[in-house]
Formats: C-alpha cells, sequence, structure tokens
C-alpha cells in the first residue's frame, strides 16, 4: 500500500517542486518500496505522454474567421450612437397598434357625426313641417276663428255686430240703433275690430242692454258676466254658429223684417227671463251661467 | 517583448496590433480548447468566442500577470460555459463512480477507437481535473499560474493535478492492461 505523503512527492517530483531534502527522502522510499517505484513509473509516461500531446490546429484561421465580427464590433460605437434612432423608430411603430384601436374608434365617432347630422337635419324637418303645419293650422284656423267668433259675436249681437264685420255696407242702418243704445249703457268702443274678443264681449252688452233697459236687474247680472260670454261662446258646436249666421243674415233684413224680428226678439227676451228666473232658482249668484242660457237660447229657440 | 508591445498597442487602439496578437496566441487556444472540450467542431466554436472575449476585453488586462495566463482563463472560462450549456458537468465524486465501472470506460473507448488513450484518458477526467492538466502540460503553468487562472486556491490545484495525473496513470494503466489502444 501507498502512502500518501509517498505519492505527493512522487507527483511533486514530476513537477519539479521538491527540494533537495524532499528528493533526498522520496530516493530512500522509492529503493525500499518497489509498489513505490512502479506508480513512479506509470506517472511519469502519463505525464510524458501529457507533455507530449499532439499539437492541433484549426482547420481555418479563426481570426480571419472573426475578423468581420471583430470589425462590426469596432464600428459598435458608431454605429450605437445610431441604433438607438433606429431602435426608437420600432417604438414609434408599436404605438402605431395602439392607434389603431384608436381608429376603429374613429369610425364610430364618424358615424355619429353622420347620425348626428341625418338627426338634426331630421329634428329641422320635422321642426319645419311642424312649423309649417301649425302656420298652415293658425292660418287656416285663424281664418275660421274670426268667421268662428264672429258669429258668436253675432249670437250674442245679432243685429249689431254680424253686420258691421261681414256686411259693411248694410249695417249701416241696424248699427245706429244699437250703437246709440249702448251709447247710453256703455261708452262706446273705441276700435271693436281691433279686438275681436273685446267687441263680441262688449257687444253683448249692448244687446242685452237695450232689454236691460226694461229690467235692470238682468242688465246689471249681464254687466257683471261679460268679459266671460266669448270663451263659451267659442265652446259652441260649429253647427249652432252657423245657425246664428243664417240667423244673423235674417237679422240684417231689411226694416220690415226688423219689426218682426224685434217683436220676436221682445218675444225670446220674455222667453229669456223666464227661464232666468228659472236659473236663477238653481243657480243662484252665477249670472253668467243666466246670461250664457239667454246667448244660447236664442239660437235654440229659432232653430 | 514583442507579445508585450502587441498587447499596449492593442490596448490603444490599434487594430493592426490586435489582429496580430489575436494571431500569435490562436493556436494555443484552439489547442485548449480542443483537449479541454475533447471535439473539434466545440473547440472551433469556443476559440472563436474567446478570441472575440480578448479582443473586446483587451482594455481591462493588466500586466500583473502572463498574458497567456490571461488568455487561458478566458479560454477556460468559454470552455466552462460550454460544459454549462451541454449540462455535462458531473461531479467528481460521480465521475469516479464511472470510473470505477471498467465495462463503462472499455465501451467509451472502444466507441472513439481513433482517439489515442491519453486523449481518451483526459476526455474522462472530470473537467476541473481536465483543465488543471490542461494547463499544466499544454501551457505549462505552474501551480499558481493555474490558480490564478481557474481563480482556484492554490492547494485544490494541487490536488486536482495530483488527482487527475492519478486517474489518467490508472485509465492508462487499464487500456494496456487490457490491450485496448
Amino acid at each position: 500500500m501507498l502512502r500518501e505523503a509517498d505519492m505527493e512527492l512522487l507527483q511533486r517530483d514530476l513537477d519539479n517542486d521538491l527540494s533537495w531534502e524532499e528528493k533526498e527522502r522520496l530516493q530512500a522510499l522509492l529503493s525500499s518500496n518497489p509498489d513505490l517505484q512502479l506508480m513512479q513509473e506509470r506517472l511519469r509516461r502519463v505525464s510524458m505522454q501529457l507533455a507530449e500531446l499532439p499539437p492541433v490546429t484549426p482547420p481555418y484561421s479563426l481570426v480571419d474567421a472573426i475578423l468581420p465580427q471583430l470589425e462590426k464590433a469596432s464600428v459598435k460605437p458608431a454605429a450605437a450612437a445610431v441604433k438607438p434612432m433606429r431602435e426608437e423608430l420600432p417604438v414609434l411603430e408599436w404605438k402605431q397598434p395602439e392607434k389603431k384601436p384608436f381608429r376603429r374608434k374613429q369610425l364610430p365617432v364618424w358615424l355619429a357625426r353622420v347620425g348626428t347630422g341625418i338627426a338634426a337635419a331630421c329634428l329641422l324637418l320635422g321642426i319645419f313641417v311642424m312649423a309649417k303645419g301649425v302656420i298652415d293650422r293658425t292660418g287656416t284656423g285663424s281664418r275660421p276663428v274670426p268667421v268662428e267668433e264672429k258669429p258668436a259675436v253675432v249670437e250674442t249681437e245679432p243685429q249689431p255686430s254680424a253686420p258691421a264685420q261681414e256686411q259693411p255696407d248694410k249695417p249701416d242702418v241696424p248699427q245706429q240703433p244699437d250703437n246709440k243704445q249702448p251709447a247710453k249703457g256703455q261708452p262706446a268702443q273705441p276700435n271693436p275690430p281691433a279686438n275681436k274678443k273685446q267687441a263680441p264681449a262688449a257687444k253683448p252688452q249692448k244687446l242685452n242692454s237695450p232689454p236691460a233697459v226694461a229690467t235692470t236687474p238682468a242688465n246689471e247680472k249681464g254687466k257683471a258676466a261679460t268679459p266671460a260670454r266669448p270663451a263659451i261662446i267659442d265652446d259652441r258646436p260649429i253647427r249652432e254658429k252657423d245657425d246664428d249666421k243664417d240667423n244673423k243674415k235674417e237679422k240684417n233684413n231689411p226694416d220690415p223684417e226688423k219689426k218682426r224680428e224685434a217683436g220676436g226678439d221682445r218675444k225670446n227676451e220674455k222667453e229669456n227671463k223666464g227661464k232666468d228666473d228659472d236659473k236663477k232658482g238653481n243657480d243662484k249668484g252665477n249670472g253668467r251661467d243666466n246670461e250664457k242660457g239667454n246667448g244660447d237660447g236664442r239660437g235654440r229657440d229659432r232653430n | 517583448m514583442r507579445e508585450a508591445e502587441l498587447v499596449r498597442r492593442a490596448q490603444s487602439g490599434d487594430h493592426d496590433a490586435m489582429v496580430e496578437l489575436l494571431r500569435s496566441i490562436e493556436h494555443s487556444v484552439y489547442r485548449s480548447a480542443y483537449y479541454i472540450l475533447g471535439n473539434e467542431q466545440d473547440a472551433l466554436d469556443a476559440s472563436q468566442e474567446a478570441l472575440i472575449r480578448i479582443y473586446r476585453k483587451i482594455d481591462t488586462y493588466q500586466e500583473k500577470a502572463k498574458f497567456s495566463t490571461w488568455v487561458q482563463r478566458i479560454v477556460s472560462n468559454v470552455c466552462m460555459d460550454k460544459f454549462r450549456a451541454k449540462k455535462e458537468t458531473v461531479s467528481i465524486e460521480e465521475h469516479e463512480m464511472t470510473l470505477m465501472d471498467r465495462q463503462n470506460v472499455e465501451d467509451e473507448i472502444l466507441a472513439s477507437s481513433m482517439a489515442s488513450d491519453i486523449q481518451r484518458a483526459i476526455a474522462k477526467l472530470p473537467h476541473q481535473y481536465r483543465m488543471v492538466v490542461l494547463l499544466r502540460y499544454l501551457q505549462d503553468l505552474s501551480y499558481q499560474e493555474i490558480a490564478d487562472t481557474l481563480e482556484l486556491p492554490l492547494n485544490t490545484v494541487k490536488s486536482y493535478l495530483f488527482r487527475a495525473r492519478q486517474q489518467l496513470q490508472e485509465l492508462l494503466h487499464d487500456y494496456q492492461k487490457g490491450g485496448i489502444g
């Protein structure tokens, strides 16, 4: 068996790492130990083979092979200054895909704009149509309104108002007596055609006023209720108003007929008084309703 | 003198001096890589990579150590990286266990009949042993230079070298005893 210390001496001897004393001690050990001599022989052979390893050369020049890389490496500092600029471009290109969804978002914006434009156009058209319709209605409606109001006025004022507006030529004769009578009860109307609503409100008083001269209580009630008449008159059906127009025409007949109608009016007034008395029992304090009944009753009675 | 002058010129940025310097160490680098890695292709790759590293790190070389020692350190590191990449690193104990199996050794020798006994034996050494032995015999480095090159303690280098030679002696004895090679 070989000791580790003896093996170390052998190994170090191969590397020429022994001192003079260590070499003498190793020689003494080798002379007394044949196994150690055999091991020394084997290690020397190994060492010789290692030292005589055949030289190997590359099949091609390694330096020539790497020269392009070396030149690139030497150029790198200069290229490095340029690369960042080139590297920033791809960074900018990465932002493009982010813009794509933004573009996609822009599409609905355009669509929304178009939609809003279409909606605005539709609204404008609708407003225009509505406005036009309103204008047409008001234009056509305004025409009948005065027509409707006129008969309403005529209803309340069968004799004076209708001829004054619709037949300006004829009313000269009948208006005079009517205007004379209201002039006593009420001040003269400054502009009857200017305020059509006011005219019918005032005119019925004129109509009521002549009979009111005979009966003061009814006349006082009529004065108090005059402002509400036109609204109520407007609510009447068109047939009644048309009938009233016919009545107006009849009222506007020449003087001989007036006398007859005057008599009829007196009869109607008497009837209305009777009705008023009946209604007074039912509706105490509602002078307006009583007067309404008078206005409506005339047309109905005639019909 | 010539080598030291080339090193200074290369460090100063002389490209031609750098190329000349690389040409002077080219064969030495390849030889170490070839015996460490055991095959030509890996040796070529490792040698080129080592030369490129030398070119790039020439500024970091200091004259405290021999230029050859500094170059061999780079070669050794590149070869170690190759070993790690191949995951061929096997612990010394495991390698010794495989060496104890004579049948495996014979199989390996038969598989590489073209290589000499010593080359086959070197290929069977652990990486650290192999590198220490090759640095010692191929580059004729002292214990201390090997320790500096591989950044290992001096006693560790001695231990690795002694064990490597012992294993090589056993392997070669076995080859001769078995009539192989």
